[in-house]
């Protein structure tokens, strides 16, 4: 599912290597647990892997495409098509609506309105069906603005958002850490079932290494990354 | 496509999210778009109601004053003439060889707010507005006798007369109170066609009729113990002493520059003749710089109701980083970001438009009959005009572009932002 070669990548042409791996290779449906300090470019990654930026060398292939073969506007649609993010905190946007935020990815990728739809009717039922299955009940919760919601029901949010669609790469950035114990507990368990159901591929990036213990593999970012950064 | 309603979509929320300042923005845009539009639908009426005021007189003769003065009081029925012409030199200017009719005008009294026309039947005969068309009668005939009145058809509808009803005039212009000519009230005998002209708001008697209710006064006040009835008056002699105006229409309108040095020459006393189009030219550029002004200023409103405009978008550019990079995330092209704020743009001019019109409507009917009455300008509520679009769409245009700036300023932050939420 993910192939990078020799790609290495700095933000300013002035900075230091961030990024320099010269392999790493996550098969289809594998759940991987990705872990580094703060500062070590983890985000960085997820904009490689996103195709939002391009490293200076090397390949970034998702899903048996290079990335970085493709032109800005294409590798936008395909982020669009086949990638779910999950950011660490206040995923949602403040001014659309719980089933507004879950449906916006099937806004920018036809590709994915027409799974949901043809999983549920509409892109909105679908989103409705992804929030009660994470435990998030719409019609309860669907007229408060979404900045009501507690950072827990908010992440969730932010998963069903990542699964709508059926996106076959799901990308987490260290979404628990704004989350108490037991919350982050059922929050991964949710996560995980759901990932499940879709059959995608999870990269989950975290320094809770207390997590890494439920997933296939667990990768540790100075041992993939040969620059020179903490 | 999908994107694009996407972008729309997420326009429209976004403002209604943020819907105070917004709607304060459009709200100023609003006003804004009203006055503009507002300039140019008075601008566009009175230049033409002006043109089509008086045509087919060569001449305009008065007491010396000014010619926008003499234009005002005798065709616009504005402000008062601060002298009269006497009988005699009038009678000069009715036996000049060159001259082929006259109407003598006589002003000085009002009713219920209408000023008040003494003059004679040949002004039914001669007078003439818009493309030369002489007044028509929506009902009845001249005034015949003494106290016999003439109505516009405006005194006719807003008092509610009717041919045959009687009426009393007052002495001097006030709407209320004043000394009332009452004891010789005169008898509606036609109502006029509207014209769109001050004609319409005008009470016509002969000049006769004029000087038989004046028989008692001297200067401003009645005469005391000197009472003349209706009856007596007619008995008398009324011929005037005097009148305020004269329009005169010429043989050979060739022949006009030559006359109107003659009266102007005029040894007997100092008068002063004017040609009606000259004049009407002089009044619209005098009307022209307050226009011009006023379009400066409406211009300088639109510009600071898009100034609100931008200073809204770019204060919300850094809160709105997060939002960014999430949409970068599910997919927005930075062209996206771009879009999203010039459709904001685009969305906030269009709502101020839409509020400006309505705005100017409810403006128009509202002070529709007081500008007739004041200005005897008549604005119509008519759909926006060929000009007045193009004026709706210049400002579209602008408001579109001036989205641009914090278009492109959050299209560079996502660009350099990525995914990375910075804040
Ligand atoms: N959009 C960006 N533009 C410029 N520099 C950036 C950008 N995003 C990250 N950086 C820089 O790259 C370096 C690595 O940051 P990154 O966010 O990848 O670290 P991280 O491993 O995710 O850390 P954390 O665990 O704190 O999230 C930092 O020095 C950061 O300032
Ligand atoms: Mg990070």
């Amino acid at each position: 599912m993910i192939e990078l070669s020799n790609v290495r990548f700095r933000w300013r042409a002035s900075d230091p290597l961030l990024i320099d791996i010269a392999k790493l290779s996550v098969g289809n449906g594998e759940r991987v647990f990705l872990e580094g300090p703060s500062g070590s470019g983890k985000s960085t990654l997820l904009n490689l892997l996103g195709g939002v930026m391009v490293p200076e060398d090397g390949t970034v292939s998702i899903d048996g495409a290079d990335l970085t073969a493709l032109r800005q506007g294409v590798r936008d649609t395909f982020r669009a098509d086949r990638i779910g993010l999950i950011f660490q905190m206040f995923n949602l946007i403040p001014y659309l609506d719980l089933v507004d935020n879950v449906v916006l990815p099937c806004k920018f990728s036809t590709r994915r309105a027409r799974i949901a739809r043809e999983k549920s009717g509409s892109v909105e039922d679908e989103a409705r069906r992804l929030l009660r299955n994470i435990e998030i009940d719409p019609d309860m919760l669907g007229d408060r603005p979404v900045a009501t919601l507690s950072a827990g029901q908010q992440q969730r949010v932010a998963v069903a958002r990542s699964l709508i669609g059926s996106p076959q790469l799901i990308i987490a950035d260290e979404p628990t850490s704004a989350l108490d114990q037991n919350v982050r507990q059922s929050f991964m368990s949710l996560l995980f079932k759901e990932v499940a159901d879709v059959g995608a591929t999870l990269l989950f990036v975290s320094h809770d290494a207390s997590l890494a213990v439920d997933f296939d593999r667990r990768l540790i970012m100075s041992e993939i990354n040969e620059s020179g950064a903490k | 496509m999908t994107t694009a309603r996407a972008a729309f979509f997420l326009a429209f929320k976004s403002l209604l999210n943020r819907y105070i300042t917004a709607g304060l923005t459009i709200f100023a845009i609003g006003v804004s778009v009203m006055l503009v539009l507002g300039v140019e639908r008075v601008r566009q009426n009175a230049k033409l109601s002006f043109a089509n005021t008086i045509s087919g007189t060569d001449l305009i003769v008065g007491a010396r004053s000014g010619s926008v003065q003499l234009l005002l009081y005798s065709v616009f029925r504005i402000g008062n003439a601060t002298n009269n012409i006497s009988w005699r030199s009038y009678q000069d200017i009715v036996k000049r060889s060159d001259v082929k009719w006259t109407i003598p005008l006589s002003l000085g009294d009002s009713h219920r707010g209408y000023r008040v026309l003494g003059t004679t039947e040949d002004y039914f005969k001669f007078y003439r507005y818009g493309s030369k068309r002489l007044l028509k009668f929506s009902g009845g005939k001249p005034f015949g006798d003494v106290f016999d009145t003439v109505l516009g058809a405006e005194v006719a509808e807003a008092l509610g007369y009717k041919v045959a009803d009687k009426i009393v005039i007052a002495h001097g212009l006030g709407t209320a109170g004043f000394t009332k000519h009452n004891d010789k009230p005169f008898t509606v005998t036609g109502i006029l066609e509207r014209t769109g002209t001050p004609v319409d708001r005008t009470v016509h008697v002969s000049l006769a009729g004029i000087e038989a209710i004046h028989l008692d006064w001297r200067g401003g006040s009645r005469v005391p113990g000197m009472s003349v009835t209706a009856e007596q008056a007619r008995s008398l002699s009324l011929t005037p002493k005097s009148i305020t105006a004269v329009l005169v229409g010429l043989k050979s309108r060739l022949g006009a520059f030559r006359a109107l040095r003659a009266i102007n020459e005029n040894r007997r006393e100092p008068l002063l003749a004017i040609l009606p189009g000259v004049a009407l030219q002089e009044l619209w550029s005098l009307m022209g710089t307050a226009e011009a002004a006023l379009g400066i200023i409406a211009l300088f409103v639109v510009v600071s109701g898009f100034i609100g405009m931008v200073t809204m978008l770019l204060a919300s550019l850094n809160e709105r980083r997060r939002e960014m990079a999430i949409l970068r995330a599910v997919g927005a092209r930075p062209t996206h970001v771009f879009s999203l704020f010039v459709l904001e743009a685009w969305l906030l001019t269009l709502l101020g438009c839409v509020l400006g019109v309505a705005l100017l409507y409810l403006g128009v009917s509202i002070a529709q009959p007081i500008i007739e009455t004041r200005f005897g300008l008549f604005v119509p509520m008519d759909i926006p005009s060929f000009g007045e679009w193009i004026i709706l769409g210049a400002i579209m245009s602008a408001g579109t572009i001036a989205g641009a700036l914090p278009a492109f300023l959050a299209y560079r932050k996502s660009v350099a932002d990525g995914l990375t939420i910075r804040t």
